[in-house]
């Protein structure tokens, strides 16, 4: 075989640069670029999805704004819902095309007619109905100390399965409607039981409730006394912290404190869905003023809070629905109001403390650059003075031995 | 599908996350404005280093969790290269590549004295018209 010289191919500094260069530039040129994404609003995160998890990477538990929304729904001091009920009615007869005045709206003519706190009284009850509403059993003693009026608890029943997808918290997934009705089937059964399975904290949990949930409500039993009333949302409060200690008896305690649905955010979310039927029985004061007026005299409940099965069976009346999608919609904003407000707190907490600690850390590096350069500059001076100093004082010194070491100090050892 | 639509005015998610970017950018510190005396100033500054520069970054390597010095086995550091020549390149570019562009608004004290006939005539007046001019950054 002949002989292969090899081919000398050193490339300089500005060859090498250039291939260098084109190399990189190909490289930039074939990685994807990330394109600003427009998402439409109704495939976006829900605001109160992504005020929750903004709370969550704050590091603060947005449980405590679940328990006073709660507190506000339910506070028999307060009159909130009251006029979240009057504004819905009043939509439902807008929706209708009836006007009860020409100056003022709907609302505001209910308003100024029914008591501010017409379900002061009901709000205990309306509780009770939403813990029978979401873990059943159908009927049964725990069902009847809970709701006794039978015809309340067979409309309630109906409403908890056909309102299990009335509203939701979170964006509109894209479901098959087999599936939906499969999980109406299994929510049926499991409320006819009273065991129903719920997906908190990522973990799947049977939750069954007591014998007597009354204990939830103050009644311990004919041999207990209470020592003060307990407020409606202090009792919702224990049978959530009656849940939590169910789930972490039942499953690993590892997994308790897993991103995902805690139970408060689940009975929130059906708080919302099934709210129509809580307040259903208790709307007695506002129709027995419209029954007066002659544009609304043969309005009954039943026309205007819609049960949540007659909505489902004709989803596309807005009239039917008028009532519910305002109410779920003010109490929706409501709760997001509450969070919101709490976000941009702590938000601006941790944006000042932020900015103040970088800006001091700035300082303090400045500040050491700045003592370092003194220091050199200072240190080298008084180095400079001292030996100075010294040289004069070793001269002295060394004048009298200057006949055997001659003129200077040098040799002389410092 | 839920069978009540959240309304629009309850699907602001978005919404929120502009206004807190709004807060963050509201609530930075902002570098304060230099006085006219600490421009002038600026003529006894030292002007860029890459050598201190990039020795700056290295003596702060261990805030990032970078190790500093050799690494084991003798090898060589190539986050301190990689530093050096960062700063090098970052430095170079200012020094000789970087152009200032300065922009003079009207209103410049000027005064010029002269004289006539009449005598010493002394004239003071300000710069009506805005200039331009280039800096350079070293």
């Amino acid at each position: 075989m002949a002989f292969q010289p090899t081919v000398n191919a050193t490339l300089t500094a500005s060859q090498n640069e250039l291939t260098s260069k084109i190399g990189s530039m190909k490289n930039l040129l074939s990685l994807g670029f990330r394109i600003p994404k427009n998402v439409p609003k109704d495939q976006q995160i829900s605001t109160f999805d992504y005020l929750v998890k903004i709370l969550r990477l704050l590091g603060i538990d947005p449980q405590i704004v679940f328990l006073q929304f709660i507190d506000l729904i339910f506070d028999e001091a307060g009159n909130f819902l009251e006029n979240q009920v009057i504004t819905a009615v009043g939509a439902s007869l807008d929706a209708k095309g009836i006007k009860l005045s020409n100056e003022r709206s709907n609302a505001d003519v209910i308003a100024g007619a029914v008591p501010a706190t017409f379900l002061q009284t009901a709000k205990e009850a309306m509780a009770k109905q939403l813990v029978m509403m979401i873990f059943g059993p159908k009927d049964g003693s725990s069902s009847v100390s809970l709701v006794p009026d039978p015809e309340i608890r067979n409309r309630a029943f109906a409403d908890a399965v056909c309102g299990s997808n009335m509203f939701t918290l979170s964006n509109n997934p894209t479901v098959r409607n087999e599936d939906l009705e499969y999980n109406r089937v299994r929510l049926k059964e499991q409320l006819e039981k009273g065991e129903v399975q719920f997906e908190i904290n990522c973990q799947s949990v049977k939750i069954k409730l007591p014998k007597d949930p009354s204990v939830f409500f103050g009644s311990g039993g004919p041999n207990t006394q209470t020592s003060r009333p307990i407020t409606p949302a202090q009792s919702v409060n224990q049978v959530i912290n009656y849940v939590a200690n169910q789930t972490q008896n039942i499953n690993n305690e590892e997994n308790a404190k897993s991103a995902g649905k805690s139970f408060s955010e689940i009975l929130i979310g059906k708080l919302m869905s099934y709210i129509s039927t809580m307040v259903f029985p208790y709307v007695g004061p506002i129709f027995d003023f419209l029954a007066t007026q002659p544009e609304t005299s043969q309005l009954t409940p039943e026309n205007v809070l819609y049960n949540n099965c007659a909505i489902e069976s004709n989803p596309r009346n807005n009239e039917q629905k008028a009532f519910s999608s305002s109410l779920m919609n003010n109490i929706y904003i409501a709760l997001l109001r509450l969070l919101l407000l709490l976000v941009i707190r702590e938000f601006k907490k941790l944006v000042s403390n932020y900015f103040a600690t970088t800006a001091r850390e700035k300082a303090r590096r400045k500040g050491e650059k700045l003592r370092a350069k003194f220091s050199l500059m200072t240190g080298g001076l008084a180095n400079a003075a001292d030996a100075a100093r010294k040289a004069s004082r070793y001269a002295q010194a060394a004048r009298s031995l200057q006949s055997i070491l001659g003129s200077g100090t040098s040799g002389i050892p410092s | 599908m839920a069978l009540i639509v959240i309304k629009e005015e309850g699907n602001k998610s978005e919404e929120v996350a502009d206004f807190l970017l709004f807060l963050l950018r509201e609530n930075r510190i902002e570098f304060p404005k230099l006085s006219l005396f600490q421009i002038l100033l600026a003529k006894t500054r030292p002007g860029m280093s890459s050598e201190l520069i990039s020795s700056s970054i290295i003596s702060r390597f261990e805030e990032a969790g970078i190790p500093k010095g050799p690494l084991v086995g003798g090898a060589p550091n190539v986050m301190e290269n990689y530093t050096k020549i960062i700063a090098e390149e970052f430095v170079s570019a200012i020094q000789e590549d970087m152009r200032v562009d300065v922009a003079v608004d009207t209103g410049i004290t000027v005064q010029a004295s002269g004289g006539n006939a009449g005598g010493p005539v002394v004239a003071v007046g300000a710069s009506i018209a805005p200039h331009t001019g280039t800096g350079v950054a070293s």
